[in-house]
């Protein structure tokens, strides 16, 4: 463990860095998910869902 | 002040993150015209469709992703397997100068954290691929596709650094790892 860097801005540069290098590894995860399904819209149905169940009282 | 390894890491995973979105791109615009979407570039990350159509637009994006990801990784291998420089013949390289194609002569620093990238992508692609295959939104021979070849992508990676590991030790080298 010798000549190394032990100082905080090295570790919020490292903590940055893995961040990014994080980032990029996922960019096809983003990639393929970014399309969406018509009929599996979550935030529409859940938002009906919460409607329903209040009309209903 | 920055640690190189990640750097080298971020600088090596550029170009395949920027093909994957050109190759996104290019697919999904392509097959969202063809089954009657109004596509462009700026909805094209927003783009609602059916699911008949999100399988056949996600399957035929990700056989995409998985057939420049495996010829990245192929190309890495075989710069690793046949012209790493701890391990290259003297007739090779001679033959290599000739070409002058000498910048495929690399040391262990470049081709491994270039095929650790490379890897990592077809892992990432593999994970979302395993996903989306159990909700049943893609194909399963895309499935298997991406799984084997991420296997024999693993395979030879293992194989290149069993091959360094025992070369090293042959020439008396201590057990030294470097992270």
């Amino acid at each position: 463990m010798r000549n190394h860097d032990h100082s905080i801005i090295r570790f919020v540069i490292d903590l940055i860095q893995i961040a990014v290098l994080l980032a990029i590894l996922l960019s096809p995860v983003y990639l393929i998910i970014s399309l969406n399904v018509k009929e599996l819209n979550f935030k529409a149905e859940i938002t009906q869902a919460i409607a329903g169940a209040k009309s209903q009282r | 002040m920055y640690s190189k390894i990640l750097f080298k890491l971020i600088q090596e995973a550029a170009i395949p993150a920027f093909g994957l979105l050109v190759i996104k791109i290019l697919i999904t615009t392509y097959y969202a015209r063809m089954l009657g979407y109004n596509t462009d570039l700026y909805n094209i990350f927003s783009l609602q469709v059916s699911q008949t159509d999100y399988t056949i637009i996600n399957s035929n994006v990700i056989f995409g992703f998985v057939i420049f990801s495996f010829f990245g990784l192929a190309y890495c291998l075989a710069k690793s397997l046949f012209f790493h420089n701890s391990h290259i013949s003297p007739k090779v390289s001679l033959s290599i100068f000739n070409l002058r194609v000498g910048f495929l002569i690399q040391d262990s620093f470049h081709l491994f954290s270039q095929t650790l990238i490379w890897l990592l992508f077809n892992f990432s692609i593999l994970f979302i691929t395993l996903l989306l295959y159990f909700l049943g939104l893609i194909y399963g021979s895309v499935l298997l596709m991406s799984l084997i070849l991420c296997l024999i992508g693993m395979y030879f990676f293992i194989l290149d650094i069993e091959f360094e590991y025992r070369k090293g030790l042959e020439e008396g080298e201590e057990e030294v790892f470097v992270l």
